[in-house]
């Protein structure tokens, strides 16, 4: 009866099939693979220069804006986010001073970003660091572009009288998990 | 009494950005121009499933989109993921036994690129035979960053190219530890939980929070959490704001990819 039964379900399976219009066969599937990216592009000036003058307490404001832009795809739940990192921890003036690049405050602020993109979080006077200080993030899914201005200030009240002068390097890091 | 440190300031300026080589000390030197330069990098997110003795490997690929020749270089390191998702670097090896960067290449590690040019970097993962069996998600990357050819540029981009290399079938577990939500500002309830990822694979998850109130539901919204690697701890906070005054019932709900999703329900009395 068993077998009976499956010869029968075989046989309609066959005559469906067989019963299929020529067009039908001509079937395709569409493979989409887009794949994490990041464009990162950096305008900066020649240089951002921070000139306390005679203010000795609180942020002042350095000269400026480096902008940032460029398109992030990220993963599902992948945050996307954009990271400034000094090249040095330490800045040696000319008379033998030393200065923290903690003392050097960085500001981000969205400059006309366009897509799809989660909840969008900008730093505010977020100290510099080697390690890298967080810009900008954006929570996932993200596809979109973006825009950012950074600019700088200086914390006055750490800075001892000296001329100082910091390395080239810093980087505007893309990055996605 | 400047000469004893005091915070007397004359003339001081302080420049970012005018300099010689990459990793050196701050030092006086030139000055370099305004730049502007372009990196395109993908994908940013590589996945093995490689175990010990074995190869794996993918193409990065790196495009240059400015208007001036550039030089690519890719640094090994390890990383971390900070609780707004942002991607910390770090040096190769800081992650211990979780690090898979003395087994990975880019090859070539340094690459010209005029512009508009397009270039594959093969990215390898080579595990020695003496690597772990036991089941669990590794990791480590690299830091790839634009140059232009004089080697002096104030600010220049660079993206993270990060790797994964999953061992085996690892357990994926997370754990909601605490949930608390409070209204310390007028029409505001911002919602605090601990979770925990107490399995051996890395979870990639999202939260919901469902807002309702007498029943009705009143907000409905899913964000993304940033990864998490095992044994980690993330405290997740959300504020949802324009809320009328009264009480409220929320529910959250986290979503980390495995078999079961996570919830917890509270009630909290908007001011």
């Amino acid at each position: 009866m068993k077998q009976q039964l499956l010869a029968s379900i075989g046989a309609a399976a066959i005559a469906v099939a067989c019963a299929l219009p020529a067009s039908a066969a001509n079937t395709f599937n569409v493979q989409v693979n887009a794949a994490t990216v990041a464009t990162v592009t950096v305008t900066s000036p020649g240089s951002v220069t921070c000139n306390p003058g005679t203010t000795v307490t609180g942020v002042v404001a350095c000269t400026n804006t480096v902008n940032a832009t460029g398109a992030i795809r990220s993963t599902k739940a992948g945050t996307a986010s954009l990271t400034t990192a000094a090249v040095a921890s330490t800045i040696t003036g000319t008379a033998g001073n030393t200065l923290a690049v903690s003392a050097i405050q960085m500001t981000c602020a969205d400059n006309g970003s366009a897509g799809t993109h989660g909840a969008a979080t900008f730093a505010t006077a977020a100290a510099s660091t080697t390690a890298g200080t967080s810009c900008a993030s954006w929570a996932g899914p993200n596809v979109f572009t973006y825009n950012v201005n950074l600019t700088f200030g200086i914390d006055s009240s750490v800075v001892n009288a000296d001329t100082y002068t910091l390395s080239s390097g810093w980087t505007v890091t893309a990055s996605t998990t | 009494m400047p000469n004893n440190g005091a915070r007397i300031l004359r003339t001081i300026a302080t420049a970012l950005g005018l300099a010689v080589t990459i990793g050196a000390a701050p030092v006086l030197a030139q000055s370099a121009p305004g730049s502007s330069l372009s990196l395109t990098v993908s994908p940013l997110v590589v996945e093995f499933r490689a175990g010990a003795g074995e190869t794996a490997s993918a193409n990065v690929t790196v495009h240059n989109g400015g208007n001036d020749p550039e030089r690519i270089i890719a640094l090994r390191m390890d990383w971390r993921v900070a609780a707004d998702g942002t991607v910390r670097v770090e040096q190769p090896g800081t992650e211990k036994a979780a690090s898979i960067a003395d087994d990975l290449r880019m090859e070539p590690a340094d690459v010209q690129l005029a512009p508009g040019e397009t270039r594959d970097i093969a990215l390898t993962l080579d595990l020695p035979a003496t690597f772990p069996t036991a089941a669990a998600v590794y990791h480590s990357g690299f830091l790839l960053r634009a140059v232009p050819l004089s080697g002096v540029v104030n600010f220049g981009p660079a993206a993270t190219v990060v790797v994964y290399d999953t061992v085996g079938v690892p357990r994926a577990h997370v754990t909601l530890s605490q949930l608390h939500v409070s209204s310390a500002a007028s029409g505001a309830a911002t919602l605090a939980a601990r979770i925990v990822n107490d399995g051996v694979a890395y979870a990639r998850m999202t939260g919901r929070i469902v807002l309702r109130q007498n029943g009705a539901l009143v907000a409905d919204q899913t964000t993304s959490i940033p990864v998490l690697f095992a044994n980690e701890t993330r405290v997740f906070t959300k504020t949802l704001s324009d809320l009328a005054p009264g009480a409220y019932d929320m529910t959250f709900t986290v979503d980390y990819g495995g078999p079961t999703l996570i919830q917890a329900t509270t009630e909290v009395h908007v001011r």
